[in-house]
């Protein structure tokens, strides 16, 4: 089956150790693979922990459209992300 | 000449709408998907559901306060869910389910209601078919109920699919002379008559009844307005013999039905009578009484005072009285009251009361003197048999007898 992070991955021809995947779509969507816990929810700021280190969204009116064990979906007008 | 110039989307109100179809769409899928909206109160959420999210998917979670939080769940994710809050002592606000699933459930649930909505429905369509009223217009003379029940005796049916209105139409002419037109239709579930009458003079209208005596006289007065005379002046007639009868001869020779109207005068004789008896009896009460009583309980006799009854010749009156007032012991009284009597024997000559006898029969044959009317003669006879006298009196007055004017 495609799957569309390995197969950038695989362009690259780099190796790369699987931590986390983030897609931000226009601004208004951010979907995130591989995350390891929220740490922080609110309308401006959405934090969560990856592998070896924490990954935080600024933006205004973000909500978590979608929260699984491994994946989660902010939708919102995302400003920022920063990963630590 | 005017020129048309075709609208063309730039790139990026293309890309805005179709965002827009796709988050139309994304909401009407939402819609269909069956979730369950939860609201929960607890502090450190993050944590919580970070170790809800391993058990179940969550969606749209949205921080209302530092402690209030709403998310979504699916439907089948609510047992696993209400486990994990209670579990872990997290506060439930408020449940609340959405979706096509949800709505069906409610609507299945609601089986009175269909079942209702279902026999409305059914009843609705079958009585429509049927007629529930019928509306008689433009009648002057006609009964409304006399056509009413033709109409009913003569519908096949109340289901309108056999009512023929046209044959509904023959039928109420054929069966009303008065009808000049009439129109039949079913309107709804009405049966609308629309009736013309027709115009008939007065002297032709009518059942064309003869005028009849209506008591014993001699015709006095005759004033003939239209029809044939039965009767002349001198006559005596009978009660209900034709005076006036209800046709007329023409110059032709023929015989023609009219109404008949006249007036008509006589002397009519009212009777009046007294009867008296030389020698009569009668039962006279002495004075001498004796009186008992029973008591009943619910009609069987539960004390009595009762003995023979000591008088030869007695009367007896007897009445009943119902003794408690609510009713909750039906108990009841009865008394006899035994009169004595006896016979006393009367012998009066009728020259003793003759004055009283005669007054007594012209009273007699006053009852029938009608309002306004004079008097013309009086007179009396006595007819004395075996001691019994009979008083005939006769007044004589002047009356109109045409009963059919």
């Amino acid at each position: 089956m495609f799957n569309f992070f390995d197969e950038v991955k695989n362009l690259k021809n780099m190796t790369i150790t699987d931590k986390y995947n983030i897609v931000n779509i226009s601004g208004q969507i951010l979907y995130v693979e591989g995350h390891l816990g929220l740490t922080n929810l609110s309308k401006e700021n959405i934090s969560f922990r990856v592998k070896g280190g924490r990954v935080v969204v600024e933006g205004t009116n973000m909500m978590l459209a979608e929260l699984s064990e491994n994946t989660l979906k902010i939708v919102g007008e995302i400003k920022k992300v920063e990963a630590f | 000449m005017k020129m048309f110039k075709k609208k063309v989307k730039s790139p990026k109100s293309q890309k805005a709408e179709e965002k827009r179809q796709k988050q139309k769409l994304s909401t009407s899928a939402n819609n269909l998907k069956s979730r369950v909206k939860i609201k929960i109160k607890s502090l450190n959420q993050e944590k919580k559901l970070n170790l809800l999210s391993k058990q179940v998917k969550l969606f749209n979670v949205d921080r209302l306060e530092k402690n209030i939080t709403n998310f979504e769940i699916e439907e089948t994710s609510l047992k696993t869910t209400k486990k994990f809050l209670l579990d872990n002592q997290i506060e439930i606000l408020e449940i609340q389910s959405h979706g096509v699933k949800k709505h069906l459930k409610t609507f299945f649930k609601s089986w009175g209601i269909i079942a209702a909505a279902l026999l409305l429905t059914l009843t609705y369509a079958v009585q429509y078919n049927f007629i529930l009223k019928v509306q008689i217009d433009g009648t002057v003379k006609l009964s409304q109920t006399e056509i009413a029940a033709f109409i009913e005796d003569n519908l096949p049916s109340h289901f309108k699919a056999k009512i023929d209105t046209q044959d509904l139409e023959i039928k109420l002419k054929a069966n009303f002379e008065r009808i000049s037109a009439v129109s039949a239709a079913i309107i709804g579930q009405t049966l609308a008559i629309n009736i013309s009458e027709a115009y008939i003079p007065n002297e032709l209208e009518g059942d064309f009844q003869p005028i009849l005596s209506t008591c014993d006289g001699i015709i006095t007065d005759i004033d003939l307005v239209q029809g044939t005379l039965a009767v002349k002046v001198g006559d005596v007639v009978r009660k209900g013999e034709p005076l006036v009868l209800p046709y007329i001869v023409d110059t032709d020779g023929e015989q023609r039905e009219v109404k008949p109207e006249a007036k008509i005068q006589a002397d009519v004789w009212l009777y009046g009578e007294s009867k008296h008896s030389d020698y009569s009896r009668r039962i006279e009460r002495t004075g001498n009484k004796k009186e008992y009583s029973e008591v009943y309980l619910h009609g069987i006799k539960i004390y009595s005072n009762k003995k023979s009854n000591p008088f030869s010749q007695f009367e007896l009156e007897e009445h009943q009285k119902i003794l408690s007032q609510n009713l909750i012991l039906p108990l009841t009284v009865k008394y006899y009251t035994y009169y004595e009597t006896h016979e006393v024997i009367e012998n009066l000559s009728f020259s003793q009361v003759e004055t009283q006898k005669i007054a007594e029969a012209r009273q007699n044959a006053l009852i029938y003197l009608q309002e306004s009317e004079i008097i013309k003669n009086e007179t009396y006879t006595i007819k004395s048999v075996a001691g019994v006298s009979n008083v005939n009196y006769v007044i004589t007055v002047s009356r109109e007898i045409g009963g059919n004017k």
